[in-house]
């Protein structure tokens, strides 16, 4: 076996030609920010952002694991040093190592946040802190940053996507052909690679000449006032905040007039660089989080104001398949034709050459409606549950680690007693003293260490959270429908469980009481074998099921597996079987304050319609302390979008 | 120590599990097997079988409790502290190179751990950056894991590095569940005396293992084929190129484990129902279950001979 596996070629990638050319740019101007990559597994990511750094020039990349520590992330105190001469001595961390160079990030989605944070500020300022002899210092920390995420696993991109330069997200591609030749060329590089590399090799030393070249004439390109205009034009019609978007578009769409020889920016380059700086950014500006009663949900507002936006978006990914099956509608911007550029690439071929001349004509408002949101849509504002007060640092962990679950990834003090012992941070801590130490002491011990110098392992865990649906199941008019709408959100939010960690619940009351029809589980499986059937039917018992809810969830609490628990309750609020004899209504708003006061966060889904409305729900909500919204603003497959902002 | 592994020959049926671990040594760079059942249906047997049948060849077992440190290797402390320097103490994902990672019960893997895997067979190179240590190995493995699908579901991610995965339950033939006991009873019985009835079944494997690698060398799959692989992998509406890799390598390993080095049609067909059902994405309420044999019915409308007239 080889010892370091050969790397497949950049040249020798088929189609993904937006992806190709945005890593490219950075290749070429450093001042991009980092390109990220979006797809699904097996879509090509790592292959291109390894193909990328193999073709730089600069020193072997900086590949950032997921096992990074923030010790050895920013630098800090080199142990070795410490431990053979006794005194302090600091030691870079990969981000100034990276000064120069390349930065991989395979796994972004998986990075702890205030880690991938930290690797973004560096890129984006160019430097980082880290500890120096006395106290912090700021090392430079100049380096192109490529990035790889799967959207699919989770939420939004942590860590602030707009941190990202340029944003590409790949598509598995349809064509058969080309799939072929991607299946053929993967084969034929497994079974030899160097010779598959060989083949490739003449193509690969004119792609990096063509980069050493554009980085040369990399300032020479002329910016005309019109297109620095337009430029800002576009950041402040995507409602990008701050100059980062407009410093980005110029400098993207300098980058591509270069890679095409363009003497000069045009509103084609702009075009081009919108699709890779807006993608992420839109969303960044985002919308007012909460929904004013009775208005259109903002997954409504969306649709209409963007609602080129999908098309665009569309262009967007399949435009990496390179093959100009480019869907029709398009943004009819004045554009006169557009000498042709060497290849289809992406958007390049609508309109790169276009003469600056027209750049008035060129409508912002079209260029920003054509990208199209990419990363993260929040259609409803639930704050995120306060995480209870757990036991354990990671008792989830079913495996019996006990509190050692999770990442180390910072030492510190300890609180109370000592467990999970940082040996390498308790060294460095006390290999200062050693001389001093041992002057006074004629044991002869091989590192002597104090109390004061031990250290802790912090470790980060994901916390996952306990979703408990609460569900009407009593006879009104839609309750089938209904039904259907809450299993399906069950089934969909179970679907990326595993990677969030979420347990999933339903109860449904109808007619005389309330049942646990699926206990807390993570297993989509077990959900839909039990929800396979579902009965409706009868009158409302709504204190029973609100009760039935909390006990459920308290257990959860009780069981500390360290989930944050959060109620969802579907229902029109119109109760009329209590428990006592009392007035049911009451009796739901006594249980709903006890709810509350436990401090469970709670989305209250109004199932209500008609025009006649007693808004009993809304109350319910009130005194739930909830979250409100009404169930025809969240059709077809947003309840689970909802229910995800809840955590 | 060998004396005591259960001879890979004697497992009564689980002829899909046993073929799809079979592949993975003929073919060491398949991509491993997930293999999904209720408890006590012999995985664990099997596996260790497997690696007995290959001279050399480890189980490295990763436990659910495992951290990452000891997965991903970490600073060597007594060397830290008798020495004064740093130096790498390795972790499973070194001493699994080259040999087989078993992961039992994979689905209850710490986040961190399923990071830390994933990394690793990205680039087939354990990258460590933590407690100060800065170092890389090699790290390709066969990696073989287990679950029980009712106790949640495993990241696509992870799901999507697995080549192959077979569904195990018990036997359910009475004749067989019997000849189970008996072979079981047997062994342990007298182990040594056991593994000495099955030793001539066991070289006829590891020969004809043997010559599938010898025949795997020369398969060269036509253009006719690569084609039909894409094909089905746009049928099937999996994402990403590996399915489609993955389903053309399987196919080669079953023709040279058959001892031919022609891909027949039903090589591509068994090694679909090898490699698609867990890639196949699960819809909310579709009534279809995506089984081997829904997968067998989808194929038959996307006829082998039709793909090369096109």
């Amino acid at each position: 076996m080889r010892p370091e596996r050969a790397v497949y070629p950049f040249c020798a990638v088929v189609g993904r030609e937006r992806a190709k050319k945005a890593l490219l740019l950075h290749a070429v101007n450093p001042l991009l920010k980092g390109v990220l990559l979006g797809g699904a597994p097996g879509t090509g990511k790592t292959t291109l952002v390894h193909g990328i750094a193999e073709l730089l020039p600069e020193r072997k990349p900086v590949i950032i694991p997921l096992n990074v520590d923030e010790e050895r992330l920013s630098g800090g105190r080199d142990a070795a040093e410490v431990l053979r001469g006794g005194r302090r001595a600091c030691a870079d961390g990969l981000l100034a190592e990276a000064d120069g160079r390349t930065v991989l990030v395979d796994n972004a989605g998986h990075m702890p946040d205030r880690l991938l944070k930290m690797v973004l500020a560096a890129s984006d300022q160019g430097y980082c802190e880290t500890w120096g002899a006395e106290g912090t210092v700021c090392r430079p920390a100049r380096f192109r940053l490529f990035g790889a995420w799967i959207p699919e696993e989770g939420k939004p991109l942590p860590a602030a996507p707009d941190r990202w330069g340029l944003y590409v997200r790949l598509e598995t591609p349809a064509d058969r052909d080309e799939r072929t030749e991607i299946l053929r060329r993967a084969l034929e590089f497994e079974r030899d690679p160097d010779a598959f590399r060989r083949k490739y090799a003449q193509e690969t030393e004119q792609m990096r000449s063509r980069i050493a070249e554009a980085r040369k004439r990399l300032s020479s390109v002329r910016l005309p006032e019109s297109m620095l205009r337009l430029a800002a034009e576009i950041a402040a019609e995507a409602g990008c905040p701050g100059h980062r978007a407009d410093i980005l578009l110029t400098e993207t769409a300098r980058t591509i007039a270069v890679w095409e020889g363009s003497p000069e920016i045009t509103s084609g380059h702009l075009r081009e660089a919108a699709g890779y700086v807006l993608p992420h950014r839109m969303t960044a500006a985002g919308d007012p989080p909460e929904i004013p009663p009775g208005a259109a949900s903002p997954e409504e507002a969306e649709r209409e104001r963007t609602s080129t936006g999908e098309t665009g978006q569309r262009a967007g990914e399949t435009g990496g398949s390179g093959s100009g099956n480019r869907p029709e509608s398009r943004p009819r911007s004045k554009q006169p034709g557009g000498k042709p550029t060497d290849d289809n690439i992406g958007e390049s071929g609508q309109g790169a050459g276009a003469p600056d001349g027209e750049a008035g004509a060129v409508d912002a408002r079209a260029i920003t409606e054509a990208v199209g949101r990419e990363i993260g849509l929040r259609p409803l504002a639930f704050d995120p549950p306060r995480p209870m007060r757990r036991t354990g640092a990671g008792k989830r962990n079913r495996g019996g680690a006990g509190s050692f679950a999770g990442r180390y990834v910072r030492a510190a003090m300890p609180r109370g007693p000592v467990r999970d012992l940082a040996f390498d941070a308790t060294i460095r801590a006390a290999a200062p003293w050693q001389r001093l130490r041992r002057g006074a002491d004629d044991r002869r011990l091989a590192i002597w260490i104090e109390p004061g110098d031990l250290r802790v392992k912090v470790r980060e865990s994901k916390t996952g959270t306990a979703m408990l649906f609460v569900v009407d199941a009593s006879g009104s008019m839609n309750a089938g429908r209904r039904m259907r709408a809450v299993k399906g959100a069950i089934l969909s939010l179970l679907c990326d469980a595993y990677r969030k960690r979420d347990s999933v619940g339903l109860v449904a009351f109808r007619d005389k009481g309330a049942e646990l029809m699926l206990d807390m589980t993570r297993s989509v499986e077990l959900a839909e074998r039990k929800l396979r059937s579902m009965p409706v039917g009868g009158r409302t018992p709504l204190p029973a099921g609100l009760n039935k809810g909390w006990e459920t969830m308290r257990s959860v609490l009780l069981k500390g597996s360290g989930l944050v628990p959060a109620m969802i309750v579907v229902t029109d609020g119109k109760a009329n079987v209590g428990l006592t004899g009392l007035d049911p209504w009451q009796e739901s708003l006594a249980a709903a304050r006890r709810i509350a006061a436990a401090g469970v966060r709670t989305l209250v889904i109004d199932t209500e319609t008609g025009f006649v409305r007693l808004g009993y729900a809304r109350k319910l909500a009130n005194e739930l302390k909830a979250q409100y919204c009404r169930l025809e603003e969240l059709e077809a497959g947003q309840i689970e979008r909802a229910v995800r902002t809840l955590v | 120590m060998n004396g005591e592994v259960f001879p890979f020959a004697a497992i009564v049926g689980q002829e899909r599990m046993k073929k799809g671990l079979l592949l993975n040594l003929v073919n060491r760079s398949l991509g491993g097997v997930l293999i999904r059942g209720e408890k006590g249906t012999a995985k664990s047997t099997a596996v260790r079988a497997l690696a007995d049948l290959m001279p050399g060849l480890r189980v490295v077992n990763l436990p659910v409790s495992a951290t990452e440190d000891r997965v991903v290797g970490t600073l060597d402390i007594g060397h830290a502290i008798r020495e004064g320097e740093k130096k790498f103490s390795p972790g499973l994902l070194a001493a699994a190179h080259g040999h087989i990672l078993y992961v039992d019960e994979i689905n209850l893997l710490d986040d961190a751990i399923v990071d830390a895997l994933l990394d690793a067979a990205a680039m087939g190179v354990n990258t460590v950056e933590r407690e100060g240590i800065s170092h890389s190995h090699p790290s390709r493995f066969v990696l073989i894991g287990t679950m029980n699908p009712e106790e949640g579901d495993l990241r696509p991610q992870l799901l999507d590095r697995f080549a192959l995965s077979v569904e195990v339950g018990g036997e359910t033939d009475a004749a067989d569940r019997m000849e189970v006991i008996r072979r079981r009873l047997a062994f342990e019985a007298d182990p040594a005396a056991f593994r000495a009835k099955y030793e001539r079944e066991q070289a006829v494997l590891r020969t004809r293992i043997a010559r599938a690698q010898e025949l795997l060398k020369l398969i060269e799959p036509s253009d006719r084929l690569l084609a039909w692989t894409a094909a089905v992998g746009i049928k099937l509406g999996v994402d990403g190129h590996r399915a489609d890799i993955t389903l053309m390598k399987t196919a080669m390993t079953i023709a040279a484990f058959e001892g031919r080095t022609d891909i027949l049609p039903e090589d591509m067909v068994e090694a679909a129902m090898l490699v698609m059902p867990h890639r196949m994405r699960r819809r909310p309420f579709e009534e279809e279950v995506f089984d081997a044999e829904a997968i067998r019915k989808r194929l038959e409308d996307l006829p082998f001979e039709a793909v090369h007239a096109s």
